[in-house]
């Protein structure tokens, strides 16, 4: 089967370009020579940091830009009129020179020929916050003991052919991979010990396809690939003392060297197909069926040496030697239908319907654990382990139908209802007190209801609302008994001036009995654009927002079981506003300035304000040359947590040559 | 004579209650979609002719000339399509009257008419595309939002008439969800104000079949999935929220003030929230929702415990440890 549909999709664009030779006759012959012709702008210069105080993690893991020469941005068009390879290229790229996200777009394109495209992202991950897995944060250390400082990088290309108009065949390619290192803990029963890891992990998938046009539908068929690798190594070797301030049973738990390596190799195929169509004018039909079979291979040896003890043998060891072999499976069946259906001009019917299922037969096939009292010496407990099997099945099962009604012209009705149902069995967390196993199910009705009025096309008022009550749920904070609205409105004041408001309000309440878990969430948002003479001169943007979120619920104090409750607060308030000036034409362009930035603050559980202001020229030195400046501050405060304070000025200057 | 039958007749049987409210209702529905299909019935106006795209170059030469470099411009000159030097009136109608009066009143625009009727338009050329399969599930077609809110039909830039720059794909997006764009100012977000992404970098603003029109990449997998590919599991023992409610049951992925863009401002409680189930005396009277309670050692007075991922390392899925602490 495989085979076939590789050899279905290579033989295919042949195929569709014998059939429409005729009409897909390059024209370069006929069209006049002319010379390609380059536009774009290139952004250069350097960036340079000052005055950088507070913590200088938290200000990688929030902000990260650096200092230096950079490519700030490029974006360069290239067309060639006589069409012969292509009709346009156009190239894009961001923050190139050591910046944290670092971003590369191509597209090329000839009409009724090709499109290819290929997009490329390099993003840092860093991230080492003091308050984040810190359990010796009361003795003044800050080091996190989950941190990491990871590249990703991300490349996706694909390949459109329009052979001819109705078969058109791509191809795609995207691999998305990430190496670095951190810091985890590893955990030995009694203590934990936070060490070194190494991570890298990569994921190529690959995908063909064909799309069919005709009159009355579209038809596409996918199928595709991937495969996966994740390695991960924790190494140690030093005498350490982990987490555990205390003697155990007199004795004092240490770790002397790791080596932990964690291995996951997978592939998964799946295969796609997607229908639209419109069999007469009042019936849109969408639907779209997936299999797919992602599978993983993880092989995990450890060797500890130290001081450590098994809770489970009650004996105190001085190495462990682990090999586990696991797999999952999971093969995953998807299945989604829509249509909307127009029996009078003003009256449409949309209803949909959409299945999910995954069936996980996973498990342990090999467990080999052996405690000795040093590597040297003979196992004194431990050993083969017996298979485990831990199957997870899931289905989740969704559909909705809404009526909708153009009552006038200036105004649509919506009314609606929406059933959610599904179930899954799994088997329970390590340590459950439970069972093996533990299942559940979901079932949840919601009305749906909704309006849009339109006055001219200067006033716009929207607003949906949606009301539900599930008689049964997965978890405690699941959306329950809710009610969700959002409203707003764009009003055009005059021809230059337009302001916006929206609103939008959650309530969710679970009233059974020891949850009594009540969540509201509101947002307030205002919006101004106004733009005299089109911008000319003058032009200004902000917005203003401000949001309330309160969270009631009970939980368990493990060690007591009894009921205590966890509150979380946070009233916020964030505005962002730009000016930007324009002056009279300098050397064929007009020297710009901008002011603005953003600004956030918050009260409630993790009061913190974050200030971003910044200011920008451009100044035009030359008929294609534009001198740059830019001036940022970025501020980070918090008042539970100050140490991970910060604060520092950006500055960055550079030309934008114009081509 | 007829007065008295009725007068003898036997008292209707009343139905359920609420019948007639359901009945008034229906009525009223019925009613206004009537008026509806009547009040829409036009006058008999003269018939409309096509005039061509030069006719209305005459005019509107600006957009004539911006038409030219922009996609659509293949409907004009592109015989196959049926529309060859009428590209305007493939959209806009047949010019003839509005050329002579001027009246913008006897021109179809699309950017004025309710969305339903310009999507229609549109879709008639464009319905056939897989990016649409989500439409219905969508958003935005049950909000009203046509496709000429985002796509600016007679812009010269951009082969596909939409934005490609990150930031101006974001900029559009706020101009109406800028509650959404207010957390991304936050703290601990994404990087879109940066220009890393976009918002359709993790949704589909055509729709989706997953909720908020989230994008799904490769086998149907939620858009988080493109970048963070090593949490999509599949897992030997599988965190069962990763699976059943996505990343958003213990992250806002817009942006947060919590470290990690958590929900709550410490980890505990993002745990310990959904882990109170006590030990069931018999299956049924286990609890209905899942997430047992941790065991006692676990003393919440004590740093060590006061953060679950010191230990549970692999909180989004083990290969190897049932407690996913490796």
């Amino acid at each position: 089967m495989r085979r076939l549909s590789i050899v279905v999709l290579l033989c295919a664009p042949l195929a569709a370009q014998d059939a429409s030779a005729p009409q897909t006759k390059p024209d370069a012959g006929t069209a006049p020579a002319a010379a390609q012709n380059l536009t774009g702008t290139v952004d250069f210069g350097a960036r340079w940091s000052s005055d950088l105080r507070g913590n200088s993690d938290v200000y990688r893991t929030v902000v990260n830009l650096g200092e230096g020469v950079k490519l700030f941005n490029a974006d360069l068009t290239l067309r060639d009129p006589s069409r012969r390879i292509f009709d346009k290229i156009t190239a894009r790229g961001d923050s190139w020179g050591g910046e944290p996200y670092t971003t590369l777009r191509v597209d090329a394109v000839r009409e009724d020929t090709y499109r290819f495209t290929t997009d490329y992202r390099n993003i840092a991950y860093f991230n080492a916050i003091p308050s984040f897995a810190n359990p010796a944060l009361g003795r003044g250390v800050l080091d996190s003991q989950r941190t990491f400082n990871l590249r990703r990088r991300m490349i996706d290309t694909r390949l459109d052919l329009f052979p001819n108009r109705r078969i058109s065949p791509y191809f795609g390619f995207s691999r998305d991979w990430g190496a670095g290192n951190g810091v985890t803990v590893f955990t030995a029963d009694l203590n934990e010990y936070a060490v070194a890891n190494y991570l890298d992990d990569k994921t190529d998938t690959y995908r063909g396809g064909i799309r069919f046009e005709e009159k009355y539908f579209q038809l596409t068929l996918e199928q595709g690939g991937s495969v996966f690798r994740d390695y991960q190594r924790l190494s140690h070797n030093n005498q350490h003392f982990g987490n555990l301030g205390t003697t155990f049973l007199g004795q004092r738990l240490w770790m002397s060297g790791l080596d932990q390596s964690y291995s996951v190799t997978g592939d998964n195929l799946f295969s796609k197909a997607v229908v639209t169509s419109r069999p007469i004018s009042e019936l849109d039909l969408y639907g779209q069926v997936l299999y797919s079979r992602p599978r993983q291979d993880t092989t995990y040896r450890q060797i500890s040496t130290g001081n450590f003890f098994s809770l489970e043998e009650f004996l105190f060891f001085g190495a462990q030697q682990r090999v586990l072999l696991s797999q999952a499976r999971m093969p995953h069946t998807s299945g989604s239908f829509a249509a909307e259906y127009r029996p009078l001009r003003r009256l449409r019917v949309f209803e949909s319907v959409m299945t999910d299922r995954f069936h996980i037969p996973n498990g342990v096939t090999k467990d080999e654990n052996f405690l000795r009292l040093s590597m040297t010496t003979p196992i004194i407990a431990g050993g083969d382990e017996p298979p485990v099997v831990a199957p997870f099945l899931f289905t989740y099962n969704r559909q909705e139908s809404n009526v909708m009604l153009d009552a006038a012209s200036w105004l649509t009705l919506r009314g609606g209802h929406r059933y959610v149902w599904g179930d899954m069995t799994g088997r329970a967390p390590g340590l459950s007190q439970t069972g093996l196993l533990e299942s559940g199910e979901m079932r949840m009705h919601a009305g749906l209801a909704g309006l849009t009025l339109r006055f001219a096309q200067k006033l716009n008022m929207g607003a949906d609302f949606e009301a539900a009550s599930a008689d049964r749920n997965y978890f405690r904070t699941s959306l329950q008994d809710y009610q969700k609205l959002s409203a707003r409105a764009r009003y055009q004041v005059l021809a230059s001036l337009n302001v916006g408001a929206n609103f939008s309000l959650l309530n969710n309440l679970n009233p059974s009995v020891q949850n009594r878990y009540e969540f509201r969430n509101r947002d307030y948002s205002l919006t101004l654009a106004w733009t005299p003479q089109g911008g000319k001169w003058i032009s200004l943007a902000g917005d203003y927002s401000y949001s309330t979120l309160r969270s009631n619920i009970n939980y368990l104090i493990p060690q007591q079981l009894t009921l205590a409750q966890s509150l979380y607060r946070e009233t916020a308030r964030t505005a962002s506003a730009f000016l930007d000036l324009r002056f009279p034409e300098v050397m064929k362009a007009n020297p710009r300035i901008s002011l603005g930035g953003s600004l956030f603050s918050s009260t409630g559980s993790r009061p913190t304000q974050y200030y971003q202001p910044v200011a920008k020229a451009y100044i035009p030195v030359l008929p294609r040359a534009q001198w740059m400046f830019e001036w940022r501050w970025y501020n980070l405060g918090e008042r539970y947590y100050q140490y991970e304070g910060f604060r520092t000025h950006h500055f960055m200057t550079g030309l934008r040559l114009g081509l | 004579m007829l007065n008295s039958q009725f007068l003898s007749a036997p008292p209707l049987k009343r139905g359920p209650r609420g019948g007639g409210l359901s009945l008034f209702l229906f009525c009223a529905l019925a009613g206004a979609v009537l008026a509806a299909a009547q009040s829409q019935q036009p006058a008999a106006p003269k018939k409309a002719t096509l005039v061509g795209s030069s006719t209305c170059q005459a005019c509107h030469e600006e957009i004539y000339t911006a038409f030219q470099k922009n996609a659509h411009a293949a409907v004009d000159k592109d015989k196959r399509r049926g529309w060859e030097g009428k590209a305007c009136e493939s959209c806009h109608g047949p010019g003839s009257i509005h050329a002579e009066s001027g009246d913008k009143k006897d021109i179809v625009n699309p950017a004025r008419q309710a969305a339903a009727q310009a999507d229609k338009m549109c879709l008639s050329c464009h319905l056939n595309q897989a990016t649409h399969a989500g439409r219905i599930q969508g958003g935005h077609a049950r909000s009203q939002v046509s496709c000429v809110s985002c796509h600016p039909v007679h812009k010269a830039e951009g082969s596909q008439m939409l934005l490609t720059k990150t930031g101006e794909i974001n900029q559009q997006c706020a101009s109406c969800h800028p509650q959404v764009w207010a957390q991304f100012q936050r703290p601990y977000k994404h990087r879109l104000p940066e220009g890393a992404m976009s918002c359709v970098d993790c949704h589909n603003p055509h729709g989706s079949f997953l909720p908020k029109s989230v994008r799904t990449v490769a086998a149907n997998e939620p858009g988080c999935l493109k970048c963070h590919g090593n949490l999509g599991g599949p897992f030997t023992y599988e965190h069962s929220p990763v699976r059943l409610e996505g990343c958003t049951a213990c992250h806002v992925p817009h942006g947060s003030a919590n470290p990690r863009m958590l929900t709550r401002h410490e980890v505990r409680f993002v745990c310990l929230e959904c882990h109170f189930n006590r030990p069931a005396a018999t299956p049924e009277a286990a609890a209905p929702t899942l997430g047992g309670v941790p065991p006692a050692l676990h003393d919440l007075r004590n740093p060590r415990y006061n953060n679950c991922t010191i230990c549970h390392v692999k909180i989004h899925g083990s290969n190897v440890d049932r407690a996913l602490m490796r």
